[in-house]
Formats: C-alpha cells, sequence, structure tokens
C-alpha cells in the first residue's frame, strides 16, 4: 500500500467524511452476477484480500452493518443462517456469510477495552442489568443480561460457525482513533493503537462500501442488518 | 407515455408508492405499458470488469459524492485496474435528487438554506455544492465531486418520482403550473444526468446488468 493514498484516506477520515455531515464536505437478479473472485494486483497494496477466497458455500450473503441498532446486526446475521438451512436445506457449514462492521458499527469491532476505556456503553445506551453503561462489547460475546434464545447470537460464535468480518479502515480513523488521540497520542500512534485493539480474527478493508461492492463481486446477496 | 407519466405523477403528488389504495392499482388506465421513453441506454454502458451502483437517498453533507468518487480509486488501487474497468451508475434518489439539479435551481429556490448547506462564512451557499470542484472546498475532497466523477466515466442517473415530488412542488410554489413546473425542473437538471422513472427502479435495473449493491448515503 502506498504512503499516500492512506494518508488520503487518514485525511478523508479524519475530516468529514463518513456521516459526521458537515453542512457541506468543508466542515436474486433476473441476470445471474458474474462471481468473480478478485485478487488484489501484487504489489499494489497490501489490504488481506483473502477473505474472498473464502467465499465457496452454495449460499453466499453480505450483510451490511452501518450502524449499532441495538445489536441487530448480529442477531440477523444469525438468524439468517439459520433460515437458509431450516428454510432452503442449507446448513450453516456451506453458507458464505461476510459482515461488514462500517460507519457507527465500527465500534462492533472494537475489544472489550477500548468499550470499557472510552465509556462506549453509556455513549452508545447498551446498558447492563442494572442500567449502567455496559464496560465490554456488548455482542462480542455471551452475557447474562441478554435472555434466550438471543444471548448465544454473537460476534465470537458467528466467527466460530464460519462467518467472516471485516471492518472499515476509514470509520476506525473517523470514530475510534480520535477517542486515543484524545488522551494525548500522536496521530499515528492513536491509530496504531484503535488497530491493535480490534477483535481478533476481523479484517479492515479500505472502507467498508469498498468491501460491500467487492463481496458481490464474488458472488454474494446484498444484506442490509442494520 | 403520457399514461404512464401521469401514473407516475400520481405517485409524486401521492407522496409514496404504499400510499397508492389497492383501488388504483386495480385501474386499467392507470397501468403503464410495457414500452416506454425513458431512456435506458446507461444499461449498456456497463462494460467494465467491475460494476457498482451507488445508491445515494440522502444529501448526507456531500458524503454520497466523496464515496462515488474515492470508491472507485480503491477499486483501481487494490485491484490495479484501470478506471474504465470499474463501471459505477451512480442513483440520485429520493432526498439526494437536488444534487441532480444545477446552479440555478439552488439559488433560486434557497435550497441551500433550506436543507442546511452553508458555506465556510456559515451563509447557506446558492449554488450545488457537489456540481464542481470549488476553491472552498479544501483538498482531497475537493475533485471528488458530480462532474468529476462523470468525466472519469462514471453514469448518473435520478429519480423521477423525487423530482416530481421533492423539487417541481418549488416551481408550483413560485406560480407555475404543474406541467409547466414539471418542464423547469427537468430543465434544470444538470447536463449527462438520465432521468429515470424512479430511483429504485434504477437500482433494479443495475443489478440486473451484474452492479453490486453499494450504499453511499452515509448510512
Amino acid at each position: 500500500m502506498t504512503t499516500p493514498r492512506r494518508d488520503f484516506l487518514g485525511w478523508l477520515g479524519a475530516t468529514a467524511l463518513v456521516g459526521a455531515t458537515p453542512s457541506v464536505v468543508l466542515g436474486a437478479p433476473a441476470i445471474p452476477r458474474a462471481t468473480t473472485t478478485p485478487d488484489p494486483a501484487p504489489g499494489r497494496d497490501d489490504w488481506d484480500m483473502s477473505w474472498t477466497r473464502r467465499l465457496t458455500g452454495s449460499r453466499k450473503l453480505v450483510f451490511d452493518a452501518p450502524e449499532l441498532a441495538e445489536g441487530d446486526p448480529l442477531l440477523r446475521a444469525h438468524v439468517i443462517a439459520r433460515q437458509y438451512a431450516d428454510v432452503l436445506g442449507i446448513p450453516v457449514e456451506r453458507q458464505s456469510r461476510v459482515l461488514i462492521l462500517r460507519h457507527n458499527a465500527i465500534h462492533f469491532a472494537m475489544n472489550d477495552g477500548y468499550w470499557a476505556r472510552f465509556g462506549l456503553g453509556a455513549e452508545t445506551g447498551f446498558s447492563d442489568g442494572s442500567g449502567a453503561g455496559v464496560r465490554l462489547n456488548p455482542v462480542r460475546a455471551a452475557r447474562d443480561e441478554v435472555p434466550e434464545p438471543f444471548r448465544q447470537l454473537t460476534l465470537e460464535a458467528f466467527q466460530r460457525s464460519g462467518g467472516i468480518v471485516l471492518a472499515c479502515h476509514l470509520a476506525l480513523q473517523h470514530y475510534v482513533a480520535p477517542r486515543y488521540a484524545a488522551t494525548g497520542l500522536s496521530e499515528d500512534a492513536a491509530l496504531e493503537a484503535a488497530v491493535a485493539d480490534v477483535l481478533p480474527g476481523i479484517t479492515m478493508q479500505p472502507s467498508g462500501v469498498f468491501a460491500v461492492a467487492v463481496a458481490q463481486d464474488a458472488g454474494c446477496a446484498f444484506v442490509p442488518v442494520s | 407515455m403520457t399514461t404512464r407519466r401521469n401514473f407516475l405523477g400520481l405517485v409524486g403528488a401521492g407522496a409514496a408508492l404504499p400510499a397508492l389504495h389497492s383501488s388504483l392499482l386495480a385501474d386499467d388506465r392507470l397501468v403503464p405499458a410495457p414500452s416506454s421513453d425513458w431512456d435506458m441506454s446507461w444499461v449498456k454502458k456497463l462494460t467494465g470488469k467491475h460494476k457498482l451502483v451507488l445508491d445515494a437517498p440522502e444529501l448526507e453533507g456531500g458524503v454520497p459524492l466523496v464515496r462515488a468518487n474515492v470508491i472507485g480509486i480503491q477499486y483501481t488501487d487494490v485491484f490495479g485496474v484501470p478506471m474504465s474497468e470499474v463501471s459505477r451508475v451512480l442513483v440520485l434518489r429520493h432526498h439526494g435528487i437536488h444534487f441532480a439539479m444545477n446552479d440555478t435551481y439552488w439559488a433560486t429556490y434557497k435550497v441551500g438554506a433550506d436543507i442546511g448547506f452553508t458555506g465556510p462564512d456559515g451563509a447557506a451557499i446558492a449554488f450545488n455544492p457537489v456540481r464542481i470542484p470549488r476553491d472552498i472546498f479544501p483538498e482531497p475532497f475537493r475533485p471528488l465531486m458530480l462532474e468529476p466523477f462523470q468525466q472519469s466515466g462514471g453514469i448518473i442517473v435520478c429519480c423521477d418520482l423525487a423530482l416530481r415530488h421533492l423539487v417541481v412542488p418549488r416551481y408550483t410554489a413560485a406560480g407555475m403550473s404543474p406541467d409547466a413546473a414539471y418542464a423547469a425542473a427537468k430543465g434544470d437538471l444538470l447536463p449527462g444526468i438520465t432521468l429515470q422513472p424512479s430511483g429504485i427502479f434504477a437500482v433494479g435495473v443495475a443489478q440486473e446488468a451484474g452492479c453490486a449493491m453499494v450504499p453511499v448515503s452515509a448510512a
């Protein structure tokens, strides 16, 4: 990946792109889609696109999650797989599922330490049994506060069942890294710290909408889950 | 086609497709004919190795244009394909329709003040903010505008229902007859933008033609 592109996208993220909404930018198809699985151009970039080669199921779905939506994206990502299994008789292991955490949903890609340190629970309205903001990623793993049958519909369970999780680098730069920078870190150090707090197994993409498009290039049906 | 145009006009005036009463749908006079005079030639231009339909139902501070331009750059960067191999259709629909209109429309009907687009001095702008690169925009946003998108091969289509429902009433409020207002509104569409019976129709057709669906309004 070339430095100028990183700088370019970083500038976009640090300023107004992806929803800060300044007053101006200033301040099942009839014709089957071609299912080409694009590979990155050798030597052109270092974004990890290997996830496209794992899209080998008889059904392929890309789940677009731009909002936290009280955790619904994870529930929907799980439920649709079960429905494909129940209704169409296609076991989950024969489904290829890609969940894209972008825009405001980037926080679901972050670990418990990030949620606790920056008070994301209170900020985003996720509370524990006492009504206090949670101090952990509320969709990462099963929590007692979540009633059955929803309790097990978590991000880690999605990954264990073969689901692929991607996250938007622009959203990371715009919504996450500034929190670290506000503690006194340099811009570069803040981004590095943010990347380190991304949950294991989540692959960063240049942007969420880019990944949404590439997944469809690879044959996925588009499914909005926020 | 007059019958179908009237049908769509009725829908626009009534606010939304779901508002149509079943009795209207059962009226044969309102059923559009199977062929039409809508320009669908843009579909034949979707010849790239990669095809994207960029759905913009909201203005979102100009983010749809930024994303529409950036995603093309990312495709060329990551996959090493020229921009000519990335067919891109931007669909300006719903509130996004205002980006399809020229500077005269924005100035005459004070759209900037109406929907909250202000310049660096805090004053409402009197032009289409995403039409061309302007000095008021900092780099690297400046080139990520509508005309550069078109110049790079991007196709732009827009929604006739949104035009009728969200744009034409501004002309009628100024005293024009409905027919004159519709004609004037069409006359104020930016060059190179193709009107479609609806934005979601175009979104559907683009996917039938092999495009990946990409939401480019913020969420």
